[in-house]
């Protein structure tokens, strides 16, 4: 029997070009795959709806299409609105996914910002205090074990839902033991339940960061690098 | 045709975009091929699609894409459906070359030619069956220009449509129900081109005049029109195909939230907030209600 998947993508508010080219394409891959009644695209919110909100939105948006339809998605594909996914992405996170012993995969994305290393950390915690060690480099290929990765893009078997009690994405604010985003968070609660979470670096997805400033000087220094 | 020219025709002097063709588009710009890059092993009838975005789209005009995106994909074979790629921050009247130049392109590549041209601004709103209904509605010797509803963006948004009644223009202030009809200008919010029009039309297509104290400017939607007319081909709109157009955003202010408070028609939807029994208080002398029980916002799926 085919699958279905719910495709959630978060959009704030605009969509950059490459982001949006690339999810056509992704789209397009996937209609190809899927039958049209397997493919849920899932309406997005009004907009500027922030984390962990947005998550959120999608996931009810998932229930309620599922209640509507009278049966279950068997996937939740969630991808963020600055990514620039592969046109195989779906594929790929498919592949490395399992409902039982792999049910949750992410893509390999690196941080938008310096030292634009890979989303993924080792974290160890002693007591009330947590650290988190951010991976400096990624395995060219496979797919891993993690205590912690970006959810940049990443595909979720809907068992978890049901698995993982809630909440299922908080962000908590940073302070002396450090802040928390949803992906960590969502991943921290993978790990109180037992289940690990997974990193696919076959699945490499672009991050859209950050307007390169172009001034005189970095004008010339790029020259300079020529 | 004559009154036509008069009234419509684009004046050299009035911008340099006049003389604007493809092939200045191709040259400096290199188009690539279409983006989905499916082997072209089925025969049928090819649909490509362009549009043109400066930088970002709205996030309604992305969920709405995916969603006409899909449905295209069940329509048409793999191979059959291209997707044009858009060329981040190119202005009028080049983005609206640039995807067409990239078809031009994919024929040069697969060694055939498409059929229809869709093409869609980038804030522009459709759904499957605004598509179906402009498909519907064109045929290729017949109707080979179609173009969805479209309404202005700006004030006092009327349908962007103009007739010709005794070779005077006349804007359409209220558009038909239903119907596809046949009138001199109309804008490219969505349209279908059929292919042979960009044999049979002559340079440039798409031009941008600027406007003047005397008299509007011209944008490629009406341009097209133009020469279009010009070698008496007709177009259409197709009231059936009704997309929406984002307008400007709306400025809230004390103003605007009174206002809309008394008079919109859709202040029954928050009886909620709008009837719930006011007190002032007497703290700020602001007008204060209990907060009602939170709503379920979504609508669908």
């Amino acid at each position: 029997m085919t699958e279905t998947v719910a495709w959630a993508t978060a959009i704030y508010e605009a969509v950059k070009t490459p982001a949006w080219a690339a999810l056509q394409k992704l789209g397009f891959r996937m209609a190809r795959l899927l039958p049209e009644e397997n493919l849920w695209l899932l309406r997005a919110p009004d907009d500027r709806l922030t984390y962990p909100f947005c998550v959120y939105w999608f996931v009810e948006a998932m229930f309620q299409r599922e209640e509507k339809e009278g049966r279950r998605a068997d996937w939740f594909l969630w991808i963020e609105d600055d990514i620039v996914p592969q046109d195989d992405l779906y594929e790929r996170l498919r592949a490395s996914a399992d409902p039982v012993n792999r049910p949750f995969v992410a893509a390999l994305a690196y941080t938008r910002t310096p030292p634009y290393h890979p989303g993924i950390a080792n974290v160890r915690q002693l007591g009330e205090v947590i650290t988190r060690e951010q991976w400096s480099v990624a395995p060219i290929s496979g797919t891993h074990p993690v205590d912690s990765v970006g959810l940049c893009a990443a595909i979720f078997h809907r068992s978890l839902f049901d698995r993982v009690p809630q909440p299922w994405f908080g962000v908590l604010p940073p302070h002396k033991t450090g802040g928390m985003g949803p992906d960590a968070f969502w991943c921290k609660r993978l790990l109180e339940c037992g289940i690990q979470p997974y990193v696919c670096c076959d699945a490499e997805v672009g991050h859209i960061g950050p307007s390169v400033l172009i001034d005189r000087a970095s004008a010339e220094k790029w020259r300079a690098r020529q | 045709m004559n009154e036509i020219r008069e009234i419509a025709q684009p004046n050299p002097s009035d911008s340099w975009t006049y003389s604007i063709t493809l092939a200045d588009v191709a040259k400096k710009y290199q188009p690539t091929g279409e983006l989905s890059r499916y082997e072209p092993k089925y025969e049928g009838e090819i649909l490509a699609f362009g549009r043109a975005v400066y930088e970002t789209q709205p996030q309604e005009a992305t969920d709405m894409l995916l969603r006409l995106n899909r449905h295209l994909c069940y329509q048409y074979p793999p191979g059959n459906l291209w997707l044009l790629p858009t060329y981040e921050r190119l202005p009028y009247p080049f983005a609206v070359y640039w995807p067409l130049a990239c078809a031009f392109e994919t024929e040069k590549q697969q060694g055939r030619r498409f059929d229809w041209y869709l093409w869609m601004d980038d804030d522009v709103l459709a759904q499957p069956e605004d598509f179906e209904a402009m498909k519907a509605a064109a045929n290729p010797h017949l109707r080979p220009f179609v173009s969805a509803l479209p309404y202005d963006r700006f004030e006092p948004h009327c349908p962007a449509v103009t007739e010709f009644k005794d070779g005077k223009p006349r804007k359409w202030v209220k558009a038909p129900a239903s119907g596809t009809f046949a009138v001199s200008h109309v804008g490219l919010c969505m349209a279908l081109f059929h292919r042979s029009l960009f044999d049979l039309v002559p340079e440039p297509w798409f031009g941008v005049s600027a406007p003047t104290l005397n008299k509007s400017g011209m944008n490629p939607d009406y341009w097209w029109s133009v020469q279009m007319n010009r070698v008496g081909i007709q177009p259409y709109v197709c009231c059936d195909a009704k997309v929406i157009h984002l307008g400007r955003k709306l400025h809230v202010n004390r103003e605007y939230s009174e206002q809309w408070q008394e008079r919109s028609p859709r202040r029954a939807i928050h009886s909620d907030v709008l009837g719930a029994p006011r007190e002032t208080s007497q703290m700020t002398g602001a007008e204060t209600i209990t907060p009602p029980k939170p709503r379920n916002g979504r609508q669908d799926d």
